[in-house]
């Protein structure tokens, strides 16, 4: 997959990229493949069902992650006998529940982002609106973003600092901006190193100081 | 050998490729040339169906569905050295895809 991608390839991937949030790409034996990990919830129907499925789990994996070429069962009975199997075994190993160490790495991989302002705002706006899902957030335009961050930092009484590049190149202190063990609004203000508390932020509005 | 070892011609190569699509050749010790197709996934699914079946069956299996030359029946494989059956089906294997060593990019 490291080689020039065709642009056939190239619009596929485009296609699935607005279906599935994350999708990985193989070439094997000439061939250029496309796959989705399994989610939770088919790991752990082939779990349960592995004795009863004849042999076939490979097959199930296959058929349901493979999202590119689109390969019929009879295909599969006539491809390599290795390219369904070995695609099975990365397409686990990449879905990271079977290894722990996939799974850490993925987890450390994720905790990283969270310095990110664009997901520091993402989870400013579930703590302040249960009802969203990170996934709802991401269909929001920016005007939407910004316009419920500002209701967030009033509800949760928070302004949240966006770094500038230059700021960003700093080094960053250790530990997430929000602790969601407590909703104690005092506790919060007083243990976000990035948020910066406000004594009383519309008594800053009135005498014209700085609101962000 | 089932019968007496053919004069191998590229017309009979040809014919092999035509017959089955991509086919290797390895020599093993005493420079004996063999022939062999890579395995199909409902054959695999033959061979692996039963888990109870001895790992030397499965070998045996595999060699006798996909080696394409010399000729050799089950008792033919018998007479041959001990490591044969395993290395051929290590070949064949691999010309099958098993063993991919690419690493999935993410997209």
């Amino acid at each position: 997959m490291q080689d020039k991608i065709p642009a056939s390839i190239k619009t596929k991937i485009k296609a699935l990229k607005s279906e599935y949030p994350t999708i990985y790409g193989l070439k094997v034996d000439g061939y250029y493949f496309i796959f989705k990990p399994l989610s939770r919830k088919e790991f752990k129907m082939i779990v349960e069902l592995q004795d009863y499925m004849d042999g076939s789990a490979e097959d199930f994996i296959f058929k349901t992650c493979v999202l590119y070429p689109d390969i019929t069962a009879k295909d599969i009975d006539h491809m390599l006998a290795g390219t369904v199997s070995e695609l099975a075994r990365i397409i686990i190993d990449t879905s990271g529940f079977s290894s722990a160490d996939v799974l850490r790495n993925l987890i450390q991989e994720n905790r990283e982002t969270m310095d990110l302002a664009d997901n520091q705002i993402t989870a400013i706006l579930c703590k302040a609106f249960p009802q969203l899902t990170p996934d709802i957030i991401d269909d929001f335009d920016m005007y939407k973003i910004t316009k419920y961050l500002a209701l967030a930092e009033q509800i949760l009484g928070v302004t949240l600092d966006i770094p500038t590049d230059k700021k960003l190149q700093t080094s960053k202190p250790s530990g997430g901006p929000i602790s969601f063990e407590t909703d104690n609004k005092e506790l919060f203000k007083s243990e976000i190193g990035n948020f910066m508390p406000k004594g009383d932020h519309n008594l800053d509005k009135l005498r014209g100081g700085s609101v962000g | 050998m089932t019968e007496a070892k053919k004069e191998l011609t590229q017309e009979i190569i040809d014919g092999w490729k035509e017959k089955f699509g991509d086919i290797y050749s390895a020599v093993l010790t005493d420079d004996v040339k063999y022939i062999y197709r890579p395995m199909k996934r409902i054959e695999y699914k033959a061979v692996i169906a039963n888990p109870e079946t001895p790992r030397s069956y499965m070998e045996e299996q595999i060699v006798l569905k996909c080696l394409i030359y010399p000729e050799l029946n089950a008792t033919d494989l018998a007479a041959e050295k001990a490591g044969t059956v395993s290395t051929l089906t290590d070949l064949i294997m691999a010309a099958s895809n098993f063993g991919v060593n690419e690493e999935p990019v993410k997209l």
